[in-house]
């Protein structure tokens, strides 16, 4: 819900900016495609700020109509971003993989500085095949009254040559064809105050599961590795043995292991007859164009022993709670009721003798019992 | 139930002049046992409504492993958690009929069955009957009890013992969602909960501590049938008054008749016994099979009596107009405390308040501020100069304004001010028993308090729907807060009109407060 009016307004966007652009291969166009964007996204944003919640950052894709595809990448204000994701249908995306193959891929990402500065706004690029990326920081129109003095692209240490396409925006343009090009990439808005903002590029990631799957000895057990937006080239899976990762391919153990890759995008390991042994971590291994990204999973055995002994343990402490309770309770019972007894035989003969000094009597034989 | 009993006692010895020693009250009263019954009642809080508060852990692993709609498997807690307070007047029949301890013990069982049996669930229908049905009449059968003994063994200090007790829940909540955490990682959800179907179990050594206050007043009678002979007529003078005082709260003459014979067989049979004692062990066991089953079918018919007569017939518990007015404001009250709760996200989110709530979460300052609230409330209404109805009044107030002011709040500070002030108004959940026996008596402590957690129990099921609807009707959340606000100031009005509808409640209950 709070991200409603948010979300609207991102998909208004990415409507209004899938204009029909250049081929991707053909610069100069898709350079005007993209400040044809940016221009787009500046006027409209002041309305989109009234309308929508004052949130701190706002980070927008722009992808081009030829190679959108769904990016499920984790920026800090992910909602807004990532819903879009799958309004667009399995259909476009494989046609975009297959067009991939013969050209880059052609992304621009903006980024829009503001809110709190030294914090620097943060995004997740997800790339697996060869690409041409411009990354582009822009500030907020929130901030006009602001000058920026100094303007930097760094990687790592390494400043990069940027452009100033708008009054308000700087980017840099990148062809990404191997896995040195991937990391951080940041820019430096130096004004009165100071912005940053961060871009991850990254192979995309293989989620593990923190979990460990439960399971008991002499089952089987079936793990799987799934890749949800990017196909993979080909899956390996690798077991922990100590420190060392050894991988599981058809000679080891081939009657242990059942290793299952269909569909291309997933992986299934089936281990069967689990014993102790099998107890530990495991890896998926997805191995994209532009590199490696491993997932964790874990796998735990269990006897049917191990869940009764805790189970048993607090039953007998149960049980011997509730003993002590009765047991004390007839105790204190027998005890009343020796007192009353005293009490009566006093009573009967208090009734004999006198009805006076007789509570303080009572009270000092009570206590001899 | 064994107020009759004891007024027997007081009776008894005001007529026979027979030594000071019988009227003093029970020492277990407001000291001694009675804060073994605390303890009991607070552990009973963190193993039923803390685990309740856990749930969402259990939920997430039920999304996963089932693969059902979220709305379908957040149905099982939302029943559980339902179906422990909704049946709260059943719950109120087994207590008259076997007792508070029997009750909680059972319950205790059935609880942990509830959880075993969901450990090997295979769907979420199946766990809806394991968990939601089996463990949830399990912890209603433990809930009311806890809080009914511990109604029964104070009488100054109630509102402090009814306060520490329920911040069981509180600390409940923190404690079993680590533990569920914990075994949740360690063992997986199946052996998880059937590891916190063992931990349940203790809920079994909470209903042995819930001793019947009863003993002591019992040997009193017992021993009044042996020794005197102008016991009879002692007897006959405590009955009539007896009857007298009994009228004068709820008009059961009939019922308290029939009540009178079953305690003359009873005594009767305890009379042989005793004499039996006296002259050989010969016969002892078949009279003393003889006096259990008597005693039994009589404590049956009796109990059932008393829960008869407290919903149906001429002098139920429905007559009682205050109470009905009590009712009706339950019925609106717990809906509105859910609101916040689910509000509150977003209302941090659209006044840009993230880092802050992130820091020092909302909700955790109601809930920390809401254990406080209940014991210093406990201890105000304690207070012999002010009455409890009057401090139930004013958080009933605080609350309310802060529901309606909640919405216009913009900044942190203000709306943290206003979350704890909820939090700590919203601690009269734990007068709710005290205002509840002002109103009913000890004796109809258990029916009249099933029926409130009852109306509780509706209105924590229908309130988060009803917010839902009501947003989704006005796309703004403003206006639940303002409905469910004016719903509440309807249920207050109902107990503001207390005055004008019983003007004789008061003194009667005071009287009744006497006696006990």
């Amino acid at each position: 819900m709070p991200g409603f009016s948010g979300e609207r307004f991102v998909r208004l966007l990415l409507l209004s900016l899938c204009l029909p652009g250049g081929s991707p291969a053909d610069l100069p166009m898709t350079t005007q495609d993209a400040s044809q964007t940016q221009g787009n996204l500046l006027t409209q944003m002041p309305t989109g700020l009234n309308e929508s919640s004052p949130e701190p950052m706002m980070t927008t894709r722009v992808v081009n109509r030829q190679t959108r595809e769904s990016v499920s990448d984790h920026s800090p204000v992910g909602h807004s971003v990532s819903t879009p994701g799958p309004d667009l249908t399995t259909q476009d995306f494989k046609q975009a993989v297959e067009e991939k193959a013969s050209n880059f891929t052609d992304l621009v990402y903006e980024v829009l500085v503001s809110g709190v500065s030294g914090t620097p706004v943060e995004k997740n690029i997800t790339l697996d095949s060869p690409a041409k990326v411009e990354l582009s920081c822009s500030l907020a129109n929130k901030y006009p009254h602001l000058k920026i003095v100094q303007v930097a692209w760094k990687k790592g240490n390494e400043t990069i040559k940027h452009i100033n396409k708008t009054e308000n925006s700087w980017s840099i343009q990148l062809i990404v064809t191997d896995e040195n090009e991937l990391g951080s990439y940041s820019c430096t808005l130096k004004g009165e105050e100071e912005f940053k903002a961060v871009f991850h590029l990254q192979v995309p990631k293989i989620e593990g599961k923190e979990k460990p799957i439960i399971s008991y000895e002499g089952d089987t057990v079936v793990m799987i590795c799934k890749s949800s937006n990017y196909t993979p080239i080909t899956w390996t899976w690798y077991l922990t043995n100590g420190s060392e990762q050894i991988a599981i391919n058809d000679s080891l153990l081939s009657d242990k292991y059942v290793i299952d890759r269909v569909p291309a995008n997933t992986t299934h390991l089936k281990i069967l007859k689990l014993t102790k042994k099998d107890d530990g971590a495991y890896w998926c291994e997805a191995v994209f164009k532009l590199g490696k990204s491993k997932g964790k999973l874990k796998l735990k055995v269990l006897t049917f022993l191990v869940p009764l002994k805790p189970f048993l343990a607090i039953l007998a402490e149960v049980i011997i709670l509730v003993a002590i309770v009765f047991l004390y309770e007839v105790y204190s019972k027998k005890k009343e009721k020796h007192a009353e007894y005293e009490k009566e035989f006093e009573q009967v003969e208090q009734l004999k003798s006198e009805e006076s000094n007789g509570v303080e009597s009572s009270s000092t034989r009570h206590r001899k019992v | 139930m064994y107020t009759s009993r004891e007024d027997i006692g007081y009776d008894f010895g005001d007529d026979s002049k027979d030594g000071s020693k019988t009227i003093q009250p029970n020492p277990n009263i407001d000291g001694g046992w009675a804060w073994m019954i605390v303890l009991s009642s607070f552990l009973v809080h963190i193993l039923i409504m803390g685990s309740q508060m856990a749930l969402g852990i259990l939920n997430m692993e039920w999304l996963e492993e089932f693969n059902q709609s979220r709305g379908l498997t957040a149905w099982v807690s939302s029943l559980s958690m339902g179906i422990t307070l909704i049946v709260g007047p059943f719950i109120g029949l087994f207590i008259s009929m076997c007792g508070c301890r029997k009750t909680a013990i059972i319950g205790g069982i059935l609880n942990a069955l509830g959880w075993i049996l969901s450990a090997y669930a295979s769907n979420v229908h199946c766990l809806f009957i394991t968990f939601g049905v089996t463990a949830g009449v399990g912890s209603g059968m433990v809930y009311l009890p806890a809080v009914v003994m511990v109604g029964q063994y104070f009488q100054k200090r109630r509102a402090l013992a009814q306060g520490l007790s329920t911040t069981g829940t509180g600390f409940g909540a923190f404690l079993m969602t680590a533990l569920l955490k914990y075994l949740c990682v360690e063992f997986g959800w199946r052996n998880a909960m059937f590891i916190q179907g063992a931990i349940s179990l203790n809920l079994c050594v909470c209903g042995a501590l819930m001793r019947p206050l009863s003993s002591k007043e019992f040997v009193n009678e017992k021993y009044v049938v042996r020794n005197n002979s102008e016991v009879n007529h002692a007897k006959a003078l405590s009955h009539s008054t007896e009857t007298i005082k009994s009228n004068g709260v709820l008009n059961e003459e009939q019922e308290k008749k029939e009540e009178a014979t079953n305690e003359e067989v009873l005594d009767s049979v305890q009379r042989i016994e005793s004499g039996g004692k006296s002259r050989s062990g010969r016969n002892m066991y078949g009279l003393c099979i003889l006096k259990t089953v008597s005693q039994l079918t009589v404590t049956v018919r009796k109990g059932f009596g008393v829960w008869y007569s407290s919903y149906f017939g001429a002098a139920s518990l429905f007559t009682n107009r205050v109470f009905v007015a009590f009712i009706i404001w339950a019925l609106f009250a717990y809906s509105s405390f859910v609101i916040p709760f689910i509000h509150l996200p977003e209302i941090v989110k659209q006044y840009n308040l993230s880092s802050q709530n992130n820091i020092f979460p909302l909700t955790s300052i109601i809930a920390i501020v809401h254990i406080f609230g209940k014991v210093i409330l406990g201890i105000i209404s304690d207070l012999p100069c002010i009455s409890t109805w009057n401090v139930f009044l004013m958080a009933n107030f605080t609350l309310v304004a802060c529901i309606l002011i909640l919405p216009l709040m913009q900044t942190y500070i203000s709306l943290a001010v206003i979350c704890a002030l909820i939090g700590f108004s919203s601690g009269y959940f734990s007068l709710m028993p005290v205002v509840t026996e002002d109103l009913v008596g000890t004796k109809h402590l258990a029916n009249a308090y099933g029926i409130i957690i009852c109306a509780n129990g509706i209105s924590a099921l229908l309130g988060p729907p009803f917010a839902g609807w009501i947003y989704d009707i006005t796309q703004k959340y403003d206006f639940s807060f303002y409905i469910c606000g004016l719903l509440y100031m309807v249920g207050i009005i109902f107990l503001l009109i207390q005055p004008c509808i019983q003007k004789k409640q008061p003194r009667e209950k005071s009287t009744e407060e006497a006696q006990v």
